[in-house]
């Protein structure tokens, strides 16, 4: 046997090992009470250190699942690195303690953070993979995933796209049987075929199959996966039939559940076993030298577990930093020029700043449901880009929620900037996962590494009979997610300046569009130039009183206008806010406001229970108590439902008659 | 037999009075020459006692309205009559009833009134005030009481900013007249270079109460001194420790307070007020503690039952009132109930003063600066020349309760207690 090889072979034995021992060492600590979870890897390594062996961690990317501790240290990650993680320690660079152990994620090696959300990870790869190819890079994704996370979704949406778009990523499926207690045959209703017969139409995506538990043959497939990837730059997915030896996690037991029969079996497809076996058996290695080997390795894991013992817990404080970019771009916030004396409608508005933006930045991409030309969007926001810019820069996704977001995330983290649209506000619930968890706990989670800075457009509100999945208004479910900037701009000036912001800022935005506001000429204002932006969290105070405050957003700030005019015309002043952006909430200028004024009226077209008016009130009456001169009072829809016939969506809806009562009995009060 | 009382006519020229306060309610006995009612007019303010002796059966004329003399303002009936209500089916005219003379009548317009007048009081009572009203009125120290008969104008009578901005203003308004330049109208002749603005509320309202003072208590001082030489050095010995200890600093006033408490309960009648001709003797002991406030204020904010307070306690309560006195952080309750002062004007180095009182209490005591002074000293019969930390104490107190003797007892006692002090706390 070649030399070359068998130092491969020894230093995947040493891999393997090394990770086996770290497994038994932390389930010691765990249950001393040195840390509170974790998830073994045993059983797994093989094709793990098998794909560590190509992978490049300048060019590729990985995505390793919790599983993956073997490939973590098959790239560089060391023992005491691992340690800093499950003891959850200030120098610990996966997640500086914020995350459970075992989610991995190191910036110099290209590793991306990884969270709990299992199956989340597969479209992030993919949109990695798109960037590299996009930018004409060489490099591959690696991403893993145990085979229970193959029946999200999001794990063929991301097979989709991939296929689709030709990218190069390389999806592990480390089948072990299990997820958690769930055996493979129970997992779906397709009997009698493997993982990869799911995808048989998938011309573009190579189907590798490979036995796990046995390194030499893992070894093979994954050159075949890599070099596929690589070289022709097309998905890859690979089967790996692997064996489970200790239970799901530190806080499961499989005994419970797996026969003890099916224990004993498996324990004879230990990948570690069968290697040795065949080192010592091809007389790579004497069965002394792996007992000396052993030793050592355990020697150095307990040294290493030492160190770590002993390195600095993270200061309390630190966990409230890096939800946003705490050095944010310097941008040059100034009063606009006007570009012409004729207004421009809203969304005229707002595809004026995509193009600007696509203009300015190469690194800027566009992309949704139907926003290629020569539809150009549902409601054109997007019209004439693609012909402008190409489809490269600007296409149609698939109809997937969740796969726009989550490639975006993914391209994001490679340095790209994705503004992408959501059809409908009323849609984007299947993407909910990828913005809760992924897309606004990014930054945070990697301790500052992984920044995502996605930008989301969708168009949202009702008095357009929608009917209940056209008109909602979706902002509380956000606002209340820390990582995310929420902006609802009224007109057109602020949608243009407040979305160029949002593009050129390191963190991620959801930009919010009334529908009702789009073409409406109350909205239409003058076009201020490609440079104005305006900076997040400064509400504009659209009328200056002093008898009443109304904090508003969005088409409210029109019919709020309007209903003071009635009391304007009698004599009393009212102040209208108008906050622009949501997060960050401008507090400064309702505090300024009713310090003066002592009465405040809150209104927004979403329902009042749990509605974003509840958290402005609650702000007011903590901070402003002394201040209130009457009950801080909101105006919202009724809580159901929008229904479509207009006449039951005007009931529901925030009226003017709404508006005007609660103004009048604040007058009065 | 019903008679009839009339507004009486105070002074030739006098064509009005207002009435001021029934001191009867309607049913209720009155002797003859008993106080039955107070009276204003232009000339005099005094209380009319009343003509007959009988039961008030009638009152014509509500509180504060300003009628014609010789108008019938009640009546008194020689005899007990029943309470008659004319609505509950009694078919009677009032005329009719008031003939027949036998029962007390009171008109169903009347009761409204009445009904009403209760009603509004109980309001009042527990009246809504907004988080900005009570704020206001806190800053502008506004008591409660103060403000029930305002009429507010919000909804069902609340009292609104405005009401209260309102209220405050014409209560300016109304003691620049009164208690600061009594009615004399200063005149501008000529373009002085002069700095002309308005007082701000605390000041008006010290300037009204010194007014007060002055016009109500019969003001007489007397001076005693006092050697603190040992309380002084023990403070010197002993502020480190006590600071590491109680977390505030202890203070040469503390140990006045403590003393002028004690001397209180062995004093009564210095911890009294008047009214009238009545003593009202108080068994707790709030004593109020002057603080001057920068860059021209004063607040006499009081400690209450300082008494059952060891000096530890007192010290404890000083810091407190202080610091919050200093950061308007005093609420009314700490202005309530005050029974004794004690003024401390020795921090600037004054070496004693003739203290005004704070009416209506009877007695204030001056604190002045502690120097070291020459002093003769009788030791073993032998009279020397010593170096001692003295101060001077002054007592200023209301001669209409309080003369020379029982004012000498006080400081007397108080010296002893301070030259005596069992300095043990430690």
């Amino acid at each position: 046997m070649e030399t070359e090889l068998k130092d491969i072979y020894l230093k995947a034995f040493r891999t393997m090992l090394t990770s086996r021992l770290f497994d038994k060492k932390a389930m010691k600590l765990i249950k001393q009470g040195k840390s509170f979870f974790f998830i073994s890897g045993a059983g797994h390594e093989a094709p793990q250190v098998a794909f560590g062996m190509f992978y490049n961690s300048k060019n590729d990317f990985a995505f390793p699942y919790y599983r993956d501790i073997a490939f973590n240290l098959s790239v560089g990650v060391t023992p005491y690195d691992l340690f800093l993680s499950l003891l959850g320690k200030k120098d610990d660079y996966f997640s500086g303690g914020r995350q459970l152990p075992t989610h991995y994620g190191a910036k110099h090696l290209n590793i991306v953070s990884q969270s709990s959300s299992t199956g989340m990870q597969y479209l992030q790869a993919v949109g990695v993979a798109h960037s590299i190819k996009f930018k004409g890079d060489k490099g591959v994704v690696y991403v893993s995933g145990g085979e229970g996370s193959t029946s999200e979704g999001e794990f063929f949406e991301a097979v989709n796209w991939a296929s689709r778009e030709k990218v190069p990523v390389v999806f592990v499926i480390e089948n072990n049987n299990y997820a958690i207690s769930v055996p493979f045959e129970k997992q779906g209703g397709a009997k009698n075929v493997g993982l990869l017969d799911h995808f048989a139409g998938y011309e573009n995506l190579l189907k590798l199959k490979c036995d796990g538990t046995d390194f030499i043959e893992s070894l093979q497939v994954m050159e075949v996966a890599y070099k596929h990837a690589l070289e022709v730059g097309e998905p890859v997915i690979v089967e790996a039939n692997v064996v489970r030896l200790e239970s799901h996690s530190s806080s499961d037991d499989q005994r419970k559940y797996r026969p003890i029969e099916e224990l004993y079996e498996q324990q004879e497809k230990d990948p570690i076993k069968i290697l040795q076996e065949y080192l010592e058996h091809c007389e790579i290695v004497t069965h002394e030298e792996i007992q000396k080997i052993y030793n050592q390795i355990e020697d150095e894991i307990d040294e290493a577990a030492e160190k770590a013992l002993i390195a600095l817990d993270p200061e309390p404080e630190s966990a409230i930093k890096y939800v946003f970019d705490e050095n944010p771009p310097k941008l040059n916030f100034r009063e606009p020029k006007y570009l012409s004396e004729n207004k421009i409608v809203m969304v005229d508005a707002i595809n004026h700043a995509l193009k600007e933006e696509l203009d300015k930045n190469s690194s800027v991409l566009v992309f949704g449901e139907d926003v290629e030309d020569d539809k150009g969007g549902v409601f054109t926001a997007t019209k004439g880009l693609s012909t402008k810019f190409g489809t490269n820069r600007v296409f149609n996704s698939p109809l997937a929620e969740a796969s726009i977001v989550g490639t975006a995330i993914g391209m994001a983290l490679n340095g790209l900037k994705p503004v992408v649209e959501i059809q409908f506000g009323d849609y984007i619930w299947t993407a909910y996962m990828q913005i809760r968890n992924e897309l606004s706990t990014f930054r945070y989670r990697s301790n500052n590494h992984w920044p995502s800075p996605v930008v989301i457009r969708t168009p949202v509100g009702g008095y357009i009979h929608g009917g209940l999945c056209h008109s909602q208004n979706i902002e509380a479910f956000f606002t209340h997610i820390p990582g995310i900037y929420i902006v609802y701009p009224s007109n057109a000036e602020d949608a243009k300046g407040l979305l160029k912001t949002a593009i050129r800022l390191n963190d991620p935005v959801l930009f919010l569009e009334h529908k009702g506001l789009y073409r409406n000429a109350l909205a239409s204002t003058l076009e201020p130039d490609d440079e104005y932006l305006i900076p997040f969290g400064k509400a504009k105070i659209v009328k200056e009183g002093s008898d009443l405050t109304i904090i508003t957003y969005g088409l409210m700030v029109y019919e709020v206008i309007k209903a003071a005019e009635k009391f304007i015309n009698q004599g009393f002043t009212i102040e209208i806010i108008d906050l622009r952006t949501l997060v960050p909430l401008d507090f400064d200028a309702i505090e300024k406001s009713i310090k003066k004024t002592n009465k405040v009226l809150i209104i927004h077209e979403d329902t009042l229970f749990s509605g974003f008016g509840g958290e402005i009130s609650a702000q007011i009456s903590e901070k402003l108590f002394e201040n209130l001169d009457a009950p801080v009072l909101r105006v919202g829809a009724k809580d159901t439902p929008i229904p479509y016939a207009p006449n039951l969506e005007n009931f529901i809806l925030p009226s003017r008659k709404d508006i005007e009562t609660k103004i009048e009995y604040l007058l009065k009060y | 037999m019903i008679y009839e009382i009339k507004m009486p006519k105070m002074g030739e020229s006098l064509t009005e009075g207002t009435l001021i306060k029934w001191h009867k309610k309607i049913g209720e006995f009155v002797k003859k020459d008993e106080p039955l009612f107070d009276i204003a007019t232009d000339k005099v303010d005094t209380e009319i006692p009343s003509p007959y002796e009988g039961f008030l059966v009638e009152i014509l004329v509500e509180e504060s309205k300003t009628v014609p003399i010789d108008t019938v303002v009640a009546k008194i009936s020689s005899e007990q009559l029943d309470l008659i209500d004319i609505t509950q089916g009694n078919n009677k005219t009032y005329d009719e009833i008031e003939e027949n003379s036998s029962q007390i009548i009171i008109r169903q317009e009347e009761k409204n009134e009445i009904a009403a007048i209760e009603t509004n009081a109980k309001n009042n009572n527990k009246r809504f005030l907004s988080p900005l009203v009570k704020s206001i009125m806190q800053k502008e120290y506004i008591s409660y009481d103060e403000i029930k008969d305002i009429k507010g104008s919000g909804i069902d009578g609340r009292i609104t900013k405005n009401d209260i901005l309102e209220y405050i203003k014409n209560k300016k308004d109304a003691s620049k007249f009164d208690y600061y330049s009594r009615g004399i109208e200063f005149v501008k002749t000529e373009d002085l270079d002069e700095l002309v603005y308005e007082m701000d509320n605390m000041r008006s309202k010290i300037a009204k109460n010194m007014v007060i003072s002055r016009d109500n208590a019969v003001h007489v001082s007397e001076i005693t001194e006092v050697d603190v030489t040992d309380i002084i050095n023990y403070i010197e010995k002993n502020k480190k420790s006590f600071e590491e200890n109680y977390g505030v600093k202890l203070t040469f006033t503390a140990f006045v307070v403590d003393v002028v408490s004690k001397a209180l309960r062995q004093f009564p009648l210095l911890n009294a007020s008047l009214d009238g001709n009545k003593i009202i003797e108080k068994k707790y002991i709030n004593l109020g503690i002057a603080i001057a406030l920068e860059p021209n204020g004063l607040a006499v904010p009081n400690i209450k039952n300082a008494d059952q307070l060891n000096l530890i306690g007192l010290a404890k309560k000083l810091d407190d009132i202080k610091i919050r006195a200093k950061n308007k952080k005093l609420t009314m309750d700490d202005f309530q109930n005050g029974t004794f002062t004690i003024t401390n004007y020795g921090v600037f180095d004054t070496l004693f003063g003739t203290p005004i009182i704070n009416f209506p209490e009877v007695a204030i005591l001056g604190v002045g600066a502690v120097k070291k002074r020459v002093v003769v000293k009788t030791l073993n019969e032998i009279d020397t020349i010593q170096i001692r930390s003295m101060v001077y104490l002054s007592l200023s107190h209301d001669h209409r309760l309080i003369d020379g003797m029982l004012g000498g007892k006080f400081l007397k006692y108080v010296k002893d207690e301070l030259e005596n002090y069992k300095l043990n706390l430690m």
